[in-house]
């Protein structure tokens, strides 16, 4: 995992992120421990703090859940379910930014329409 | 802070040590030479008045017969006797406690004033028949003398370390003032630690002195009550003189160096305009108006300590002033110029 | 209970106000980034903190109580400029924290002094400026002290050491103490710090978590088909702080709710709204220079 601090998005989003593209990746798998928070924080040399907020909002999204004492774990409430529900938030993220993008350089819904018919068909060929 | 103090000041009392090792192998090697009395090198540094006119005393030498003999207590007696010039000399030998020397000359009747340093005295007295010239190697030597000069060293490395609060003003203050002890426990803790170390060097001198004197004579001093005054006085001087040039550069930041530099000559002419002799000319007398508020305040004012010389082979003039006057003095001034220090050292800012 | 708390400071050599009106509350158990341009005040404001300087005016309380030289046990201290004594070895300096402070851990010292590789036994006036900085720092860290107040901590280093500190910066987080710090490394302060404070000619300008800022800051920009065109007023939104136009290009710098500004942009004619983000770099560099650093500003007021 890594963290850029000269981005404009800020640190413990970029955690956030990160962690909901490793759980749909399956690189992080359901019930695997996470780093502590000191851990991750000097890892990344990243201010704790910054680090536990990341870890309050993968908790409260349900994607990690936290036991005092324990310390913090992928969560279980259905493997696909869980991986799934990272990878769309993480799908529609980026797809919220790409039809900005879109609109702002003023194509039309119909534009749009037809690029993503385009794309659809370069990336999920077999499902025709 | 008193920590980096005491390493500074175990610094300069390295250095000292080293200067007085130095000076000790000088004084030692010079002891050899000249008091080798008997000798023609020896007696060549001193001038004999004759008949036969000025001369120097290893001439005395030529055409002398020389006798040796020893004496019932061992000393060993050289007597030379040179007829022509009327000049008997008789040197007793008294091995590691001293020479005796005794140079008759007939013809001479004159009594002088000669001088002696330290443990070796020369004087000139008449006597029935001509005059008699005695040098001692070893006479008693009053521990005043001994005294004084490490006084005097003591003044130097007190000048030396007498700027404590300027050092940590030249870019430490931040340590010293980040510091869970009050400054003012901090400022003493400094000046104790210098004050050690003066005191380290006048003990240092006091030692450095015995062992030149007793790597040749048996030691050989005198200590009285007087002894005991020039010791006090002299340490009064000291911690007065620190105090004082720790005030004069508490708030100082890089200028300590200049100050502590002219401190010395501005002192003593401060101490000589004040009692000189000038005349009564305006220009004196203004020199005098303004000298003499400040010779009171001025520590060098109150050290008074008579020539080491000897005159006849007792001290010329008194080697302290008593303590009545000058004690008090320098203990008050002492104790003014700590506490301005301190209150100085207290309103600086990083 | 805040750490510390500095309330109108302001401090003046002559007529000079190197500080003016200065105030902050810092957390316990936070990290501090102040920012600043050369000259604002940073350096100054730590002096009068520690009482390095006497404040004009102002007040300074260290959890609640104002500074005495017993506080310092609990201070540790890293000036902008080294301090150490220069015919001093490195290891005498240790003994001297020794003895000075009572939770002083000299074992401590010395391991973050061999990883900053300075040898013990050299003296100061040995020693690179970076090193000085390293000898400093190391010193402060082996205090155990809850609070550490840094002067630019990493000044002369190289990237490596700069690395340690912040590390070292992040540990202290870690275990609950207080750590305020001024640089001018703006990636530094962005990884470390979670509140910022940035200062400006001796005022405070802007302050807030880093996260929120980076959050919240944005630059909404438009391009509108005419070089004439009206605002309709946006500019004076109060969630506008700066607008800046070029031609036909306008950049609203907005303190938050960027979409909805966003939308109002577009609703004014403009086309190709964007939303930029901004890293702290930008932050800082709108907070400090001037309003009308870019040509044609738009000044609050008109159109």
């Amino acid at each position: 995992m890594t963290v850029d601090p000269r981005s404009g998005v800020p640190i413990y989003l970029q955690i956030v992120e990160q962690v909901k593209r490793s759980v749909a990746l399956g690189i992080l798998q359901v019930g695997e421990q996470l780093p502590t928070v000191k851990q991750l924080a000097l890892d990344l040399t990243v201010n704790p703090n910054t680090v536990a907020r990341a870890y309050r909002e993968l908790e409260h999204d349900d994607v990690i859940e936290t036991s005092p004492g324990r310390g913090s774990f992928v969560r279980d409430n259905g493997s696909t379910q869980s991986a799934k529900t990272a990878a769309s938030d993480v799908a529609r993220d980026a797809l919220a930014i790409a039809l900005r993008e879109a609109k702002s350089v003023g194509l039309s819904r119909n534009d749009v329409r037809e690029l993503i018919d385009t794309a659809i068909d370069r990336w999920f060929p077999e499902e025709q | 802070m008193a920590y980096v103090e005491w390493l500074r000041v175990g610094r300069c009392l390295k250095c000292t040590a080293w200067v007085l090792l130095v000076v000790l192998c000088l004084i030692v090697a010079a002891e050899y030479t000249f008091l080798n009395i008997g000798s023609r090198s020896s007696l060549s540094g001193v001038e004999l008045h004759t008949s036969s006119g000025d001369i120097n005393a290893s001439e005395i030498l030529n055409g002398a017969a020389t006798t040796y003999s020893t004496l019932p207590d061992g000393t060993k007696r050289t007597t030379i006797v040179n007829p022509a010039m009327g000049i008997r000399v008789t040197v007793d030998d008294h091995g590691y406690f001293g020479k005796h020397v005794e140079i008759f000359e007939r013809s001479v009747k004159r009594s002088e004033k000669l001088v002696g340093i330290g443990p070796v005295s020369l004087q000139r007295t008449a006597v029935p028949g001509g005059s008699m010239v005695t040098i001692d190697t070893n006479k008693p030597e009053d521990f005043a003398y001994v005294a004084a000069i490490a006084t005097f060293i003591a003044l130097i490395v007190a000048t030396i370390l007498g700027a404590p609060f300027a050092r940590q003003n030249d870019g430490h203050l931040e340590i010293a003032l980040t510091n869970p002890a009050p400054r003012t426990t901090l400022g003493f803790g400094a000046m104790l630690a210098d004050v050690a170390g003066i005191v380290a060097a006048w003990l240092m001198t006091v030692a450095m002195l015995f062992f030149a004197h007793v790597a040749h004579n048996a030691p050989n001093y005198t200590y009285g009550p007087r002894d005991t005054e020039v010791i006090v006085l002299g340490f009064a001087g000291v911690l007065a003189w620190y105090a004082m040039l720790c005030a004069a550069t508490a708030s100082l930041r890089r200028a300590y160096g200049i100050v502590l530099g002219i401190s010395w000559p501005v002192a003593l002419l401060v101490a000589w305009l004040a009692k000189a002799d000038l005349g009564d000319a305006p220009m004196a007398q203004l020199l005098r108006w303004g000298a003499t508020p400040l010779s009171w305040v001025d520590p060098f004012s109150y050290l008074h300590f008579g020539p080491a010389f000897t005159v006849n082979g007792r001290p010329a003039g008194s080697l302290a002033v008593s303590l009545q006057n000058e004690l008090p003095a320098l203990l008050i001034l002492a104790l003014i110029y700590v506490t301005l220090a301190i209150i100085q050292w207290r309103r600086v800012e990083a | 209970m805040s750490s510390i708390k500095i309330s109108n400071l302001r401090k003046t050599y002559g007529q000079f106000a190197a500080v003016d009106g200065f105030s902050l509350e810092i957390p316990a158990g936070s990290v501090f980034g102040l920012l600043g341009p050369n000259g604002a005040g940073k350096t100054t404001v730590f002096k009068c903190m520690l009482g390095l300087a006497r404040t004009t005016s102002g007040l300074v309380l260290f959890d609640g109580k104002p500074l005495v030289p017993e506080t310092f046990e609990r201070i540790a201290y890293v000036p902008e400029r080294s301090v150490l004594y220069e015919w001093m070895t490195v290891a005498e300096h240790v003994e001297m924290n020794r003895r000075a402070f009572k939770a002083f851990d000299p074992v401590r010292a010395l391991e973050l002094l061999a990883q900053f590789n300075v040898e013990p036994a050299k003296r100061s006036r040995a020693l690179s400026k970076g090193m000085r900085t390293a000898v400093m720092v190391a010193l402060a860290f082996a205090r155990n002290a809850p609070i550490l107040v840094l002067d630019e901590p990493t000044s002369g280093l190289d990237p490596i050491n700069q690395r340690h500190v912040l590390s070292l910066i992040i540990n202290e987080a870690a275990r609950g103490n207080s750590v305020i710090f001024s640089s001018h490394q703006i990636g530094q302060v962005e990884r470390a710090a979670e509140h910022i404070a940035v200062m400006d000619r001796g005022r405070l300008v802007l302050e807030g978590l880093v996260d929120d800022l980076k959050s919240d800051r944005k630059i909404v920009e438009g391009i509108f088909p005419n070089v004439t065109y009206s605002l309709n007023g946006i500019a004076n939104d109060p969630r506008v702080l700066r607008a800046d136009r070029t031609e036909r290009i306008v950049r609203l710098l907005v303190r938050d709710d960027a979409d909805n500004i966003a939308t109002m942009l577009a609703g004014a004619g403009a086309t190709g709204v964007r939303v930029l983000d901004l890293n702290l770099e930008d932050i800082f560099l709108f907070a400090v220079s001037p309003a009308d650093a870019t040509a044609d500003v738009i000044a609050k007021g008109s159109s």
